[in-house]
């Protein structure tokens, strides 16, 4: 008798133990693993983001525009031409044009190490006034031209000097610049690779339009020679050289 | 034995009512547990989700003074904020000119990929010619974006 009596309090026991657990187990796999799965998602959601943020930040970092701009007919011209030349790995879109205050929105993509035309554009020039030109791109960077600020004065498009701009970023650090020219224009300069990169300027005002020969060597050997054509202001009054 | 046997019959109820209560009660209790764990966990993800995407939005937020200028007599000073970013922002724009002029505008809208001209007022103490002007943009995110400006 005191057998039967023993045997449904364990089965008692055994039933509420067993609901117990079915009801953890439930709120284990219903709440709590839902939960975490939910969280770990919104820390990979996170992750990803910052990440393609900082492959954004990267590019951006990389973008590296070379802005002209010049009389497009001469220079008594009302319109000017701005040019972009990229030279980073990546192709730039270029999503507005200032013209000093006057924007000019485009959507023009500068494929790399490559040259395009943004356009010509009517500024309708008064005499004494001065025009800065710059672009930026859709990843926020702004660039100005090179050719510095154009100046419309008597009529004529003007601009102070006239220049070939050396940028050496090669291996090495003395470097000699050799710029032969028209008129017998014949420049020699040494420089010195300074913060990763070395820098001449050359002032070719005085011959001014032609063809001039941009010589860079490395000791005695020759890195780079390349044939540079001032055409201002049919062209931009700076020409960069890299080498 | 008559006794005995009624005995066990009572015996033999009890427990199936008691059972029947404690599986009941056990029920109940877990039923409530599980409840209140679901809610507790719904209301728990739903805030970690929303704390991680705010941080996200600031973490991604971008924007930057594309460029500045002033009206003639240097009353007005404008300021041009583009957003390359993909979250909208929203922007207080403070400059500061030397001579101790301060002046500032709060909450301008920049959605994404859009450029918005911000007017600073200078009416009380205008800008002069070459006056230097350092300009601050501050995002609600908490983010900054900076620019120096020689007034013409």
């Amino acid at each position: 008798m005191r057998t039967t009596n023993i045997m449904p309090i364990k089965e008692r026991r055994g039933v509420s133990t067993i609901m117990g657990t079915l009801i953890f187990i439930g709120i284990l796999f219903t709440s709590v693993i839902p939960m975490m799965l939910v969280m770990k998602q919104a820390d990979t959601i996170y992750e990803q983001g910052k990440l393609e943020i900082e492959r954004y930040d990267e590019e951006r970092d990389r973008e590296e525009i070379d802005l002209y701009a010049y009389p497009t007919e001469g220079e008594t011209s009302d319109n000017l031409t701005v040019k972009a030349q990229n030279r980073c790995e990546l192709a730039v879109k270029i999503v507005r044009i200032w013209i000093n205050d006057a924007i000019v929105s485009t959507d023009s993509v500068v494929q790399s190490m490559s040259e395009l035309d943004l356009g010509s554009y009517d500024v309708e020039p008064s005499d004494g006034s001065t025009y800065d030109i710059k672009v930026t791109t859709e990843r926020g960077r702004v660039f100005e031209a090179g050719s510095g600020t154009l100046s419309f004065i008597d009529g004529h498009w003007v601009v102070e000097d006239l220049m070939i701009n050396v940028l050496i970023s090669s291996s090495g650090v003395v470097f000699k610049i050799y710029v032969t020219g028209p008129s017998g224009y014949d420049e020699y300069a040494m420089v010195w690779k300074i913060g990763g990169s070395a820098f001449k300027s050359f002032d070719v005002t005085s011959p001014g339009v032609g063809t001039y020969n941009v010589i860079v060597k490395r000791g005695s050997k020759i890195i780079h020679d390349e044939n540079v054509t001032m055409s201002w202001p049919s062209g931009p009054p700076v020409i960069w050289v890299y080498s | 034995m008559r006794a005995w046997g009624r005995m066990s019959d009572k015996r033999g109820v009890t427990p199936v009512i008691s059972t029947i209560i404690l599986s009941a009660v056990v029920i109940a209790v877990g039923g409530a547990v599980w409840s209140y764990s679901q809610g507790a966990a719904t209301i728990i993800a739903n805030d970690y989700v929303n704390g991680t995407m705010t941080l996200l939005n600031e973490v991604i937020e971008r924007f930057t003074v594309e460029h500045v200028n002033n009206n003639s007599d240097g009353s007005i000073l404008y300021v041009w904020i583009y957003n390359y970013g993909d979250v909208d922002i929203v922007v207080d724009v403070y400059a500061n000119a030397t001579g101790e002029a301060f002046n500032y505008t709060l909450e301008n809208e920049v959605a994404s990929n859009a450029l918005v001209e911000v007017e600073v007022s200078f009416q009380a103490t205008p800008l002069q010619q070459g006056q230097e002007v350092a300009i601050k943009a501050h995002s609600r995110r908490q983010n900054n974006a900076y620019y120096k400006y020689y007034a013409h």
